[in-house]
């Protein structure tokens, strides 16, 4: 009846690793204090141990209660409106599809991929990524860079990404979603700013093949200066910079990057409804059809545009349950990352809108979860994971403030 | 409310509070550790107290405890509840 078999016995009722160390700290230092008490009483090891483990009581009981503690609900009405919003928008897509077996199917495999995605990110929960904040940086700023290179270069790189620049760059615009949110997050404070970055080198090979692929002097010279000017962005982050200058440098590209895409999909909607007599802007689908633009589809009935009514207000409840949680957030990178996944969601959402009220014409962005399985799985499991990321932080305490991050 | 009494006074850490709870009311609230931390952690779970850790001897740290704003709005709540309630039956006992 040591302390050490007390405290191995209680840790395994308790499930997460960083409160099990948490606690384990706390109540080794009370049994320590307490024995040393009891053996300058007179007792011996042996006896002052014993003594101490009766003051605590059973560690099984013990345990499991802490760990109910700890272990809140990952926000179950949550839950249950992206569960109601996920079936709304299954509905929808399989009036659409009219029994289009491709678009049923793709619609199921990304619920079942979506449903796993929710469940792994709200069980690790945000802390986990933000652990590994070094790889997400670099990944986020790949992506930026990946995306932005062509732009700057003409959009003519047919060697790299085809004909269909447009469709495919724009898909990329959600795969820079999933990660930017957390990115910013960890190098939000001086303090978590990763030590050394390889982003200046990591890009040198896509800058290379950007360069070897060229069709004009001016793309030449962009990639030669992209290059130039990554190469040099690494070295002063990893040589001059202060801890807190590169958190604000790191944090500053990111930050442009979210809102160049966000104006960057304003730009493309307004020209758009500008130009919406103009068919050459209309960017061709996989099998070669103009993809459809204006309402969500034309032969929609007035049920289903009272579903879709129905999913907005779902989702504006969803908004508004946040926000009002925002403030109560103890943790305050978990109040930063709920923040963040909040805007992004927000701002498609209104872009859906507008495009749903015809001020702007659909260039494929849709009401977040509500299209699932069609042509925007990606979005949608874009959508999960931010929204699995702000239940997480839902389920975050101030009580173990992120401790893992900081190591 | 004794808890958060005690930490309106100074920060403390659990041994600490045990030891003032027991020798404070005379023996009277001798409780038990495994008793007082789920408590401590509710407090905290529910945003009346916070905790922070100190560097001890051996570089060891040692978890503190602070009532917040929203504890000592709590402590002025219960400790009015209380005085009602010990009033009324004092009156009923003293009859």
């Amino acid at each position: 009846m040591d302390i050490k078999s007390f405290l191995d016995i209680l840790e395994m009722q308790i499930k997460e690793n960083r409160v099990k160390e948490a606690v384990r700290e706390e109540l080794s230092d009370h049994m320590e204090m307490s024995a040393d008490e009891k053996i300058s009483e007179g007792m011996t090891q042996e006896e002052a141990e014993k003594a101490v483990w009766s003051e605590m009581g059973d560690p099984t009981e013990l345990g499991a209660r802490l760990n109910r503690i700890h272990s809140p609900s990952p926000a179950p009405f949550t839950i249950a409106l992206v569960f109601m919003m996920t079936l709304t928008g299954g509905y929808i897509r399989l009036f659409i599809a009219q029994g289009d077996n491709d678009v049923i199917l793709r619609m199921t495999a990304a619920v079942i991929a979506g449903v796993v995605l929710f469940a792994a990110v709200t069980k690790t929960g945000y802390t986990f990524f933000l652990t590994r904040r070094k790889e997400l940086y670099e990944i986020s700023v790949g992506i930026m860079f990946v995306l932005l290179l062509p732009h700057f270069a003409g959009n003519r790189m047919p060697l790299i990404i085809g004909e269909d620049t447009h469709l495919k760059m724009w898909r990329l615009t959600y795969i820079y979603e999933l990660f930017l949110p957390i990115s910013l997050a960890m190098t939000y404070s001086a303090a978590y700013a990763p030590r050394r970055l390889l982003t200046g080198q990591l890009y040198l090979l896509p800058i290379c093949i950007f360069t070897l692929c060229s069709h004009s002097f001016e793309q030449f010279m962009v990639c030669i200066a992209a290059g130039t000017v990554m190469f040099a962005y690494n070295v002063i982050m990893n040589t001059v910079c202060t801890a807190k200058i590169k958190a604000a440098l790191l944090t500053l590209p990111l930050a442009l990057g979210i809102f160049s895409v966000i104006l960057w999909r304003g730009y493309l909607c307004f020209r758009l409804a500008v130009f919406r007599h103009d068919e050459t802007l209309i960017p061709n689908n996989n099998s070669g059809q103009r993809i459809m633009y204006g309402r969500f589809i034309s032969g929609l009935t007035s049920s289903h545009e009272s579903m879709i009514i129905f999913a907005a207000v779902l989702f504006l409840i969803f908004f508004i349950i946040t926000a009002m949680k925002l403030p109560k957030l103890t943790a305050p990178f978990g109040r930063f990352i709920t923040l963040l996944c909040l805007t992004v969601i927000i701002c498609r959402l209104l872009f859906s809108v507008m495009g749903d009220l015809n001020i702007f014409r659909f260039i494929g962005v849709s009401y977040p979860l509500i299209n699932a399985g069609s042509r925007s799985t990606l979005e949608y499991i874009s959508d999960i994971f931010l929204i699995s990321l702000i239940c997480s932080a839902y389920r975050e305490r101030k009580m173990f403030p992120e401790k893992n991050v900081r190591s | 409310m004794m808890i958060l009494q005690m930490l309106t006074q100074r920060d403390m850490y659990g041994y600490e509070m045990l030891e003032q709870l027991k020798n404070g009311t005379d023996g009277e609230f001798d409780i038990k550790a495994g008793t007082l931390y789920p408590v401590l952690h509710e407090l905290e779970a529910e945003g009346f107290i916070v905790s922070h850790s100190k560097s001890i001897e051996n570089g060891r740290l040692r978890k503190f405890y602070t009532v917040t704003e929203k504890g000592g709005a709590r402590l002025r709540c219960v400790k009015k509840d209380w005085n009602s309630f010990y009033t009324a039956v004092k009156k009923m006992v003293d009859c």
